[in-house]
């Protein structure tokens, strides 16, 4: 019974994990950049819906919509003044660049809101439907399918779409793509800015069960990465795969082992992963 | 373009000014401290993670002095004023010694400090080698003043006494109730403090023979993303209580996840639970509503303290607690001693502070007179519990402000 609930528990964080990590893996994917400001990123997310929530009163499931497309414009912002510059430097100038903006966001979001954590407390934030002994949270569900609805947009986007073939043409080759006359440097500004609106999405969502503060951005973005990295990075359905393998991992870990050792679980098995399979679960060989 | 380069003269002549003001505000400090302004020297940690808690303390300082010298200042000096100089420590244990050395150079005739064992360990080396009365007024540690120093004293409880007495207190409470506690699990942070407070008080348990049995020590990591499965762990093994540590976004994640989970225990007890005291959690509302925990605290019955608290709320705009108010009646432990020492001499000032015998304060216990390791006797602690968003003293009855609620309401009972 308890390793049911245990399940329970980590599908439902496996599928915030997935949607976490989708953006990153998009902006690795096509761009080749280790962003590290990505849980920063996640963090405004938060605040945003908290401000959305206190000010106006509006839901964090509806001012998601809002939120990502804000963080859309400052992603766009971000990859076109700053990291497009950067394009042709070695690979660890985005790396410091990237951390250098997530302690910016860090300490400007302080220096705004102060050290306090702040809670969304919408009406039903602390309802739980009650299954024969099993609680199943309802704010997890929301935020759970919300993130299985952004993951099914965001690959119909890349398959059937001409943007999205654009951008996986760059992400592919981008000297290729150059000559089949794509604008890669915009393409990379849209696909950063979808990444950033993705996590910022995903912020929105556990603002009704995280408490919002600014120095959690480091948490996300290392959960992300070990998603990216279990799943195969650049390949989006690994994405996928690696959050509800990680939220089950760590959830059933905690249960079966001990809390404390939770993470230790899931660096465990990217560590097993990366020995045995270094490409991740659902990604191509030489892609590593 | 005209020619902005700095010529080596002006380099020069710049340099030599900000060296000779460096020089001037450095040494007459010494001389301004031996007039009739007394300086006392503060550590405490203003930047990082538990910034708040140090800024608690140094306004609680600083109202102290202000009401020092608006009484006269230190009489048998000739009303010379006290002068407080604080210095960040950061949260670090070099940073906090290298403030200790600067502070002494200025010329405090004694420190204060630090909030942080190790921070505090470190500053008590500091002035134990250049024989400068330390009063801690905030920290745990038993080592601190086990380290045979002649020239340290702690106003706050020290972590054996405070885990003693918190226990002490849970058992009253619960048996007051005719509901014993029978069963309990611990839940808390892998994190240094919290791991401290439970070795204290799994042997404790057993030299007070306590009426209850820890089914399971279940430990998270401090940066979590969720503890649903900790809770639900807990939840199987059906405990009368919780005994708990958390910081704050954890305790909010904890209370919020048993809600969820209709996780109803008789009471949720901190132990020497910091997270719980903090302001973001009392606004919790009915999840944080009845949670105890066992700390040191201020007197809320007493009228002079609760006139400090007053004035200190008010200008503020933050709850007197534990950490205030043991700074502030640091502060009266100083002037006190200054008052009977009659010099700012060292060695004067620490046979003062030996021989202290303090009533009038605003932490609660009994006088404030120290042990031969430099322990205050009387430093008390209570069971405070969260009732209408703020938490109130429930035990030691003496300090009581409230009657304990126990067993809690169970949570589907709270709306």
């Amino acid at each position: 019974m308890l390793y049911l609930q245990a399940l329970i528990n980590g599908i439902l964080m496996g599928g915030i994990y997935a949607v976490m990590a989708l953006g990153l893996s998009l902006i690795f994917g096509v761009l080749n950049i280790i962003n590290l400001a990505h849980g920063n990123l996640m963090v405004i997310g938060m605040y945003l819906s908290y401000l959305l929530f206190v000010l106006l009163g509006i839901d964090p499931y509806l001012s998601l919509i809002a939120i990502a497309s804000f963080l859309f414009l400052i992603g766009y912002m971000i990859q076109r003044l700053i990291l497009n510059p950067i394009l042709d430097a070695p690979e660890e100038m985005s790396v410091l660049i990237t951390l250098g903006l997530g302690m910016i966001i860090q300490n400007v979001l302080l220096m705004a809101f102060g050290p306090d954590y702040f809670t969304v407390d919408t009406s039903y934030k602390l309802n739980s439907l009650m299954l024969m002994g099993l609680s199943i949270d309802v704010t997890k569900t929301f935020a759970f399918g919300a993130s299985l609805i952004m993951t099914g947009v965001f690959f119909s986007f890349l398959q059937w779409t001409e943007l999205g073939r654009a951008i996986r043409a760059a992400s592919n080759n981008r000297e290729a793509a150059m000559l089949a006359g794509i604008n890669v440097k915009k393409i990379y500004c849209i696909a950063f800015a979808i990444g950033t609106a993705t996590v910022a999405a995903a912020g929105s969502c556990v603002s009704t069960f995280i408490p919002t503060s600014q120095g959690a951005g480091i948490l996300f973005t290392m959960t992300s990465f070990v998603v990216v990295i279990i799943g195969g990075v650049g390949n989006y359905l690994g994405a996928l795969a690696g959050g509800f393998l990680i939220g089950i991992v760590e959830e059933l870990g905690a249960v079966l082992l001990s809390g404390s050792m939770k993470q230790v679980v899931s660096f465990g098995l990217l560590i097993i992963i990366l020995l045995l399979k270094p490409e991740g679960l659902l990604g191509r060989k030489g892609e590593e | 373009m005209g020619s902005r380069k700095i010529s080596r003269r002006t380099f020069l002549k710049s340099v030599g000014t900000v060296a000779a003001g460096v020089g001037l505000s450095g040494f007459p400090a010494v001389l301004r401290g031996a007039g009739n302004e007394i300086l006392i020297g503060a550590v405490h940690p203003l930047t990082g993670l538990v910034a708040e808690a140090g800024q608690m303390s140094v306004w609680g300082l600083e109202l102290a002095v202000e009401h020092v010298n608006k009484g006269g200042g230190i009489k048998s000096m000739g009303g010379a004023k006290l002068k407080l100089l604080v210095e960040d420590s950061e949260s670090k244990n070099e940073t906090g010694a290298i403030a200790a050395e600067k502070l002494i150079r200025e010329g405090v005739v004694c420190l204060v400090g630090a909030f942080q064992s190790g921070v505090t360990m470190a500053i008590s080396k500091v002035s134990d080698r250049h024989k400068m009365p330390l009063v801690v007024d905030v920290a745990t540690a038993d080592e601190i003043t086990g380290q045979g120093f002649q020239y340290t004293f702690r106003v706050f409880p020290k972590i054996s006494n405070l885990v003693k007495t918190g226990i002490q207190g849970i058992v009253e409470v619960t048996e007051k109730a005719g509901r014993p506690i029978k069963t309990a699990v611990v839940v808390h942070i892998s994190e240094f403090t919290a791991k401290a407070s439970f070795d204290t008080f799994y042997p404790m348990c057993e030299k007070l023979g306590v009426p209850w049995k820890i089914l399971k020590k279940i430990t998270y990591p401090e940066q979590t993303m969720s503890v649903a499965s900790e809770v639900s762990e807990a939840k199987a093994l059906k405990p009368d209580a919780l005994f708990i540590n958390c910081r704050m976004r954890d305790a909010i994640m904890l209370v919020q996840e048993m809600y969820k989970q209709k996780f109803d225990v008789d009471g949720i007890f901190g132990v020497v639970g910091s997270g719980l005291a903090d302001p973001s959690f009392l606004k919790q509302g009915k999840l944080s509503e009845y949670v105890f925990n066992a700390c040191p605290w201020h007197d809320e019955v007493n009228p002079f303290a609760l006139k400090v608290a007053k004035e200190y709320e008010a200008r503020f705009k933050k709850p007197y607690n534990m950490n205030g108010s043991h700074s502030y009646d640091t502060i009266l432990v100083i002037a006190n001693a200054l008052e009977r020492a009659g010099s700012v001499d060292k060695d004067a000032l620490r046979k003062a502070l030996a021989a202290t015998k303090l009533e009038n304060k605003t932490s609660i216990g009994g006088p404030i007179e120290f042990d031969e390791k430099g322990d205050n006797i009387g430093a008390g602690s209570a069971i405070v519990q969260i009732l209408q968003e703020r938490s109130k003293c429930v035990f030691p009855h003496q300090f009581a402000l409230a009657k304990a609620v126990y067993p809690v309401p169970k949570w589907e009972k709270r709306g």
